[in-house]
This record gives structure tokens, sequence and C-alpha cells, in this order.
């Protein structure tokens, strides 16, 4: 039961490091046996206890490996075999001992023991957290099987990027693609109305097509997939649902066998359950954003588009025949992709297939936002170590005494430098621990803020592997730093030492002096990092979004429940309504509101432009009823807007444009002119443009408006739509009124995203404000540290040399001049070390350029304010040990020591 | 360098608490490290739990002693060797001295009624 033959398990080789600390003979004779030992106890640990125990088995385990390695060298008894001298009948300085020998040393000085383990927490924690979601984000394999060999097939469209297939494509790719073995496809998450269990809510599902839980390796845990039978039209209304949304829907214990759910008020039966994680390697759609992620399956066969060449839903995987290489397979798809074109070439005309590996697709946007996150939390882990570098540095310098008193009565080098040691690691491990718990705690919370980019399937979780890397990293500094005064100190002859004024050797102040520097770089490049994002967000935050969202209600309406002929009326019943409600100024509909992050694209064909004939624009379209314009306050600022006489009746039908599409008519008069949009159905009926509205920026703040083209209601149905109530009052305190109001016309309309317009604006900058809040606490930190660390280097200059500022006191020095002398010795390295770190940022703050909105990375500004920032927090720790130094009486100092 | 009159045996003590566990956990017969492990939990009831640092380096020290024997065997159903560890009649009698030596602390304790009943060892 130790572990497998052949090789050390995952804790083994994890350790396998830390055996080199180990004398040769040592590590020759026990360290198989010892990974393996260790193997065995953490995976014990993990089946009786989980992978939480299993974690701290692996940290303690490591910790004991580390401590015991450092104990057998240096008492470890003799290289050669000779049973080992008896001393004092002990066989050995018990651990126990020297961990109460340090705790005792320590708790004489709670202040320095209270700073090195905070610094080295905030540090460790801080690295461990963001290293997390590094991991979770770029770094850890999706949890799919043979996730290096699937790819997805995308087609490159010049103005849409990467843009999935048309259904009807999956079965040509599939006929053609000779370098996969198993194609499958799956729609973006799509949401659905569920009825029949409780009150009506919406519920994210996706459609997916045969073979791809083969190809994602998802087996149902009850019941079965779906069948081969059920993939094709006509097949049947089947649903696959998770775990959760069984247990929600139905109980844990409810039987499968034939029940079924209700879903947009068609029948589906439950045929099984797969388990909870499973999620599909795509990013939740806009259209999904904040909802759950999916946890309903119905077969691709049901989805509207399943027959459309025309709409491009469905992404698809494929997984890498082998022997075929990445390379060959993506010559194969482009070849593939031209003869789709040639083949369709009224729906394939700009078809251009090509292939990325799926974590590519999944990390893409991912990447340039958590990369230079994770590079501060490195930063601020480097300038921890400095600081305590340095703290341990001045204090081991201050200790000089003691050890010399206690050398002279005979304590052993080893004994001495033991002792340090022993202290070095009761504290690298104190910071560790907290370290641990504090980015266990961060990374808690990371989920709920939603960061932008993280795949779909990451699961956040701290991995051994880091946690060793950071407590050996903090463990390596607290040794290192821990051992250079005592090594020294207790290597002097102590005679010299026990002399009064004994001088310090200046080599320490040097090392301590670049530590110093180091840090100010290291904070300078943090805060114009800091400085930067919160430019962009202060920027982003006066954009003008092209619309007045104070005072405006949104209640998004699902009428999948109203028969489609009387969904028009009750759309003018509903805002009859909610116009009764006091405050109340304008009601209108819309199908996609501003910074809702959705839109519907259409290509559009403008009479009179033959490159649009051939190539049609893409516009945002919005379909809105009448007073939409007036309600959202967008400028009109030509033409009229739609009002009850664009009925469907054979009237004239119309549009709305914006700015941006407007100035795509020859000669910028777009009203009179006329427009056709390019539909699932073919081109549709010519539109005559009666008005120009203003731009209302509806993606995203820091993107321009992109040409857009609105319809009435009446003349373009559809499924769902957006009641806009505007209020003289307070928006949300609408809610209650709009929803009942709702409700008396419907009560099965389910109604769960009812919030104040405001609130998009506000999440349309979340993601920004986020990043800028993290960068920013971040370098706060970082300049916290620093600070402290020129406090402690300053305040230890200015002990060290009390009697050499009372000699020239005495001579006639003036305050200022000692004032002078000791601010310029402490704010020196400092200097260096901005400019350094200035230097540093020119080329550092590229990396966060496309995080950047309204200002480019070598804001002068904003590297101003940085090094202004440091050097006045330098000042003022340097200044506080300076005043003191002034205030030195010649008498009393010339009497120290 | 030891006199050889049979080693004396009171220069080992007193023992460490994990060497005199790992003394009686090996005084059952051969024993792997981990199953001496595993020896000590049971019959501490958990309270003592060694990593295998810890053990290791106890263990080699009881080696060098010459209180341990370290043995190498190959079980029947697998490919690698592994290292078994028994008692020596060295060890035997540094146990046995160590164990007295701590009975008569129990008897000490017990006659100035530090230690009431006859409690379990």
């Amino acid at each position: 039961m130790t572990g497998r033959a052949g090789g050390p398990g995952p804790v083994g080789r994890l350790l396998q490091p830390l055996l080199l600390l180990y004398p040769a003979r040592f590590r020759r004779a026990y360290g198989y046996e010892m990974l393996r030992f260790a193997d065995a106890r953490c995976a014990r640990a993990r089946a009786e206890r989980g992978r939480a125990a299993a974690l701290v088995c692996a940290v303690q385990v490591a910790a004991d490996f580390a401590w015991n390695g450092i104990q057998a060298r240096l008492y470890g008894g003799p290289s050669d075999a000779a049973p080992a001298q008896r001393t004092g009948g002990h066989m050995t300085l018990h651990v126990r001992t020297q961990l109460r020998d340090a705790a005792r040393s320590l708790r004489r000085e709670p202040g320095f023991a209270a700073t090195v383990v905070l610094t080295l927490a905030i540090g460790s924690g801080a690295t461990l957290a963001l290293f997390g979601i590094v991991d979770a984000a770029l770094l850890r394999p999706l949890p799919y099987p043979q996730a290096d060999r699937l790819f997805s097939i995308v087609q490159r469209d010049a103005r849409f990027g990467l843009t999935p297939f048309a259904p009807p494509y999956l079965s040509d790719l599939r006929e053609r693609l000779q370098g996969f073995d198993v194609v499958g496809g799956f729609s973006p998450a799509w949401t659905m109305t569920l009825t029949g269990r409780g009150e009506p809510r919406i519920v994210t599902g996706a459609y997916v097509s045969d073979r791809v839980f083969e190809l994602l390796g998802v087996e149902a845990v009850r019941g079965r997939l779906f069948l081969q039978g059920e993939h094709v039209e006509g097949g049947g209304r089947v649903a696959v649902v998770s775990e959760g949304f069984w247990e929600g829907a139905f109980g844990a214990a409810t039987p499968l066998e034939g029940q079924t759910i209700r879903l947009d008020g068609v029948p589906h039966t439950i045929v099984g359950i797969v388990p909870q994680g499973f999620r599909l390697p795509i990013k939740d759609s806009a259209v999904t954003q904040g909802r759950p992620s999916a946890s309903l399956w119905l077969p691709f066969a049901l989805n509207p588009y399943a027959t459309l060449r025309m709409v491009p839903v469905m992404n698809v995987i494929g997984r890498l025949r082998t022997g075929v290489t990445p390379a060959a397979a993506r010559a194969e798809i482009e070849a593939v992709g031209r003869t789709l074109a040639r083949d369709f070439p009224e729906h394939a005309g700009t078809l251009e297939a090509t292939a990325v590996t799926l974590d590519e697709l999944v990390t893409a946007e991912a990447r340039p936002v958590v990369w230079p996150l994770f590079g501060a939390a490195v930063f601020l882990l480097l300038i921890a170590c400095a600081n305590v570098a340095n703290l341990l540095l001045a204090r081991g310098a201050t200790r000089r005494h003691e050890v010399a008193i206690r050398a002279s009565l005979g304590a052993t080098r080893r004994r001495i430098v033991g002792q340090f040691l022993t202290e070095s690691l009761v504290l690298a491990a104190a910071g560790c621990a907290l370290g641990l718990l504090l980015a266990q705690w961060m990374l808690g919370v990371v989920p709920s803020l939603g960061l932008e980019g993280l795949p779909p399937s990451a699961d956040i979780r701290l991995e051994g592997r880091l946690v060793l890397f950071t407590a050996v990293l903090a463990g390596l500094t607290a040794v290192a730093f821990g051992l250079v005064p005592a090594v020294r100190a207790s290597g002097d002859g102590s005679g010299a030492l026990l002399k009064t004024g004994a001088r310090v050797a200046a080599g320490g102040t040097r090392l301590r002096r670049g530590l110093v520097a180091a840090q100010a770089a290291l904070a300078v490049a943090l805060l114009a990092g800091g400085g930067l994002l919160a430019r962009s967000f202060l920027q982003l935050t006066h954009v003008d979004p092209g619309f007045l969202a104070d005072g405006v209600l949104a209640v998004p309406i699902d009428l999948g429940a109203v028969d489609p002929p009387r969904r028009g009326v009750f759309l003018d019943q509903l805002a009859e309504r909610l116009r009764g409600l006091p405050g109340v100024t304008h009601v209108s509909a819309v199908n996609r509101s501003p910074l809702s992050g959705s839109n519907v694209l259409v290509g559009v064909e403008i009479e009179g432009n033959p490159v649009t004939a051939r190539e049609p624009v893409p516009m945002d379209r919005r379909v809105v009823t009448p007073g939409y314009f007036q309600a959202l306050q967008v400028p009109l600022i030509e033409g009229r807007e739609f009002g009850s006489s664009d009925r469907s009746d054979g009237s004239l039908r119309v549009a709305i444009v914006n700015e941006a599409a407007g100035r795509l008519w020859a000669d910028g008069r777009a009203v009179g002119g006329r427009l056709r949009l390019m539909l699932q159905s073919g081109p549709g009926p010519w539109l005559t443009v009666v008005g120009v509205s203003g731009n209302v920026l509806h993606e995203r703040l820091d993107r321009a408006a992109r040409p857009e083209v609105s319809v009435p209601y009446s003349q373009a149905a559809v499924g769902s739509m957006i009641v806009l109530v505007r209020t003289r009052g307070d928006a949300a305190a609408l809610t209650a009124g709009a929803k009942a109001q709702v409700w008396a016309l419907n009560p099965d309309l389910p109604l769960d995203g009812v919030r104040p317009l405001a609130h998009a604006l506000t999440d349309a900058v979340s993601e920004p404000r986020f990043r800028m809040w993290l960068l920013n606490g971040f370098a706060a930190l970082a300049l916290l540290m620093a600070a402290l660390g020129i406090y402690a280097v300053t305040a230890y200059t200015v002990t060290r040399r009390t009697r050499d500022i009372g000699v020239r006191m005495a001579l006639g020095a003036k305050r200022s001049d000692v004032l002078r002398l000791v601010l310029g010795d402490g704010l020196r390295p400092v200097l260096w070390g901005g400019v350094a770190g200035l230097a540093a940022s020119f080329w550092l703050t590229r990396a966060i350029g496309r995080l950047l909105f309204g200002v480019t990375p070598v804001d002068p500004l904003t590297y101003t304010a940085a090094v202004s920032v440091l050097l006045a927090a330098a000042f003022l720790a340097a200044y506080l040990p300076a005043r003191r130094a002034s205030r030195i009486e010649p008498v009393i100092a010339l009497r120290v020591e | 360098m030891r006199s050889q009159s049979g080693p004396s045996v009171e220069g080992y003590l007193p023992l460490t608490t994990v060497a005199f566990e790992i003394l009686l956990a090996a005084s059952e017969g051969e024993r792997h490290a981990y199953d001496i492990m595993l020896a000590i939990e049971r019959r501490t009831a958990g309270r003592v739990s060694l990593n295998p640092g810890t053990l290791y380096r106890a263990v080699d020290r009881l080696v060098r002693e010459g209180l341990l024997e370290a043995l190498e065997r190959r079980p029947a159903h697998e490919r690698d060797v592994r290292k078994m560890f028994r008692l020596s009649r060295l060890g035997a009698r540094v146990a046995a001295a160590e164990a007295a030596r701590l009975a008569d602390q129990v008897d000490a304790a017990r006659t100035r009624r530090l230690l009431r009943r006859p409690g379990r060892a």
C-alpha cells in the first residue's frame, strides 16, 4: 500500500526536488521510498477526507520534507557511516526545543514577527489567488478527454471574425473532412421558458448534434443520452438535463421514467441526466449572460434554425485523427472551406473555414486580462520577499551582540545558525499559511465577480504544485536572508564583536539599499499600471452612450406564452396599463435593450448602392414599438419616429437608421431612401427610411457605435421584447407595480430580469472597474510595503549611527544638517529604483495596452503621478526616523553603548 | 571508538518519543516504514502521526546507531525491493531500558499521587 510500483505518484513527483535538501547518502538509501510514502499518505487523506485534506496533507508533507532535509544536513550525522557520537545523551536536538526557542525569541519582538508574517501572507496570498485564476483560465487543459486534439472548426469572416457554421454544413463537413475521426456541433446557450413546474421561469439550454457528448466525454448518470433516431427531424421531443436541474425541478429521488417538462410551451420527455459539472466548451452568449450556464440539452434537430443555411448557430468541433498534425488538419479545413464556398455560393460566399484548438478559442478572451494581473501579483510577491529580506537583515544585524554573547558562552555555530534558521522557517511557514487562507478567501470571491473571459468550464482552485512553489519561494527568502546575518555574526571572532561600538560591515547596508531600490522600481511599475487603468476607467465613465438610462425600468417579456397574432395587441394593452402608473411618462418596447450585450446582426442592401447588393452591410437590427427613441431620449436627427400609422396591413414598410448607417447613402440623405434586410428566408421587402436617429452604444462603451436599422414591431414581430418604462421618479421603485400590470394581463409570463436600465450602464463598466481596483489594490499594497522597507532601513541606519550623529552634533552640526543627511541616505536608493521602475514601465505597460481606453500606455501624466506618489510615501517613511535622528541629544548619544 | 565491553545501554537514554515509538513498532517484527507509521498511529489512536521526512530521519538515526537493522526484501507480488526494518539485539535492550526508565518515572508519579489508577501505557 505504498503507492503504485514503478515511480512516485503525483505528490511524490511534486516533492522530488525537495529530496535534494538531504545528504546524498540519505537520499540514496530512502529517497524513493519516502516519495512513495508521501503518495500513500496523501492518497489515504484524500480517500478518507477528500481533496482539501489531500492538499493539506501535501503541504504538511512538503514542510516535513524540507524541515527534515535541512536538519539531516545540519545534524544528520557524518556522511561516513560511522556511528554518531553521543553528546549529552540526546539523540537529536529535538525539533520541538528549537521551535520553542524560536517562538520565544519571536515573541519578544511581536511587531517584527507580525510585519514579516503579514508581508509574506499578502504577497503569497495575492500570487496564489491570481495564479489559481491563471491556471484555471489558461494553463489547465480543458476538462475533456484528449482536449489537446479537440479543434473548433470555424468560419473566418472579414467583418465578424470567427463565426460558427449554419447547421446544415455539419453533414458536409463530416463528409469532406478526412483528418478528423469525430465531428459534432452544438448551439450557443439558448434561453427557453420553463412552465408547469412551479413559477414560470427562464432556463438556459443548448442544442447538440449527435456525437457531441461522445466528443466531450460525458456519460449519463441516470437514463441515457440521445439515440441516433432522435437526431433527425421528427425524432421526438426529448431532453437531457443536469443533475442540478433535475433535483431543482423534480427532486433527486423521483424516478426518471416518463417525466416531461414544458419548454416554450411544448412538452419534452427527459431521457437522461448528466453530471452537474458538465459544460459545453463555449462562453455563454450575451443573451444568457448573468444566468446560470446551460442545464439542459436538446437534439439539434429541434433547433428552429436546424435546416437553414443562412443562420450560423452551430459551433462545430472535431477530434483530430491519430497521426494527423494540426497543420495538416488546418490545411484540409481551408481546402474544404473553398469547396463549400464553390458548392453553396448563395450562402457560403464568404466562407473561409479554419481551425483553432479549443483551448485557444476558449481562453482567447481571458489572456489579455489575466496575464497582466498575474504579473502584478508576482511583483507584489517579489516586493514582499524583498521586504522580508530587508527586515531579517536589519534584525540580524541588531542581534550580533546577542550572537556574540551566546557564542562566547559556548553555543556552537551550528546551534546558532540552526536557531536563526528555525526562526526564519517559522516566519515563512506562518506567512504562507496565512497567505493560503487569504488566497482561498479571494478565490471564493472571484466567481461572483464574473471576470470577463474566464472560460465556462473554468473551475478555480489551488493546485498543490502552486502552493509548494509559493511556499518554497517564501521559505527560501526567509532562510537565505535569515541565515546571512547568522553566518556572518557567528563566523566572526566573538571577542571582537563584544567590544563596545563595534561597527557593522558595510556590505549589509549596501544589500539593504539594493533591496529598497528594487522595491521602489517594482512599486513604480505597479503604480503606473494601476494609474493607467484608473484613467481608462474615468474616461469610460464619461462616455456618452447616446441615450438617457436614468429613470427607465426595463421589463423583459418573453411572449412565448402569448398567441402570436395577439402579441401586438398585448404589447399595446400593456403599454396603456403601464402609462397609467403614477409618474410614468413614456412606455415603449425593443427587442434588445442598449448595453445588454446582445444584438441581432443582419445583412442590409441599400438601394442604389451596388456594392451592398453584392455584399450586404452588416447592421444591428432593432425591432421597436412607437415612442422608443423618445422614451430613451435618443435624438432624432432627421425625419420622424414610428407611429400607430405604421401597420402591417399594406401600409408603407418603414425603417429608421442611426447616424452611422445614414452615412452609407451616397449623398448623405438617408430619409426617403430604401433598404432591404437579408433574412433567413432570403431578401426581405424594400423598406423606406423615415428617420435618422443619433448613435447609441449598444454593445460596449469602448467601441464606436455600429450601423443600426430599426423596424416597427407591427411590421416585424419577434418572440421577446423588453418593455422600457420611463418615470419621473426612481425606476427601481416601479418594479412591483410594473410586474403587477404584466401579470394582470397574463399570469403565465416569467418576469425575472426586471431592473433599472441604468444597471446596464453600471454593468458595462463593472469589468474595467474590477480590474482597476484590483491592480490599484496591488499598487497600494506595494507602496505600503516599499514604504515599510524604506522606514525599516532608515530607522536601522539611524539606530546604528546614533553615536556618529552625536559626534557630528557635538562638533557643531545643525539639526537640519542631520535631517538632510538621514533623508538623503534613505531616499537615494528610492530615486535610483524609481528611475529604473519608470524605464521598466515604458516596456511593461504595453502588456495592458488592450485594456486601456482613451489613454496611451506611455501617458506622461500617469507616470509623473506614479513617481510622485512613490516619492511622497518614501519621504514620509524616511522622515520619521530622520526627525528622530535630528532630535538626538549629543550628550546622550555619546553615552550610548 | 565505542567501548566494546558490550555497548552501554544507558548512553542511549532517554529516547525521544518518536524513537521509542519506532522501536516499539519494530519490536513486533519486520516492518516497512509505512507500516511503522500505521502501527504508531494505531497504538496512539492517531495522536502521533509521522510524516515521511521525520520518520525516515529517525529511522536512519536508529539504523546508524545500531538499534534497528535495515533489510531489503522483495514481496512476492511486487516488482520493487522494499526496505524493511527490525529491532536489533541492542535495540531491544535499549527499548527495554527506556521502558524501565519510564516505568520508574511512572511509579514515582504514582507514589506522589500525580497518577491515580494503574493507567494504561
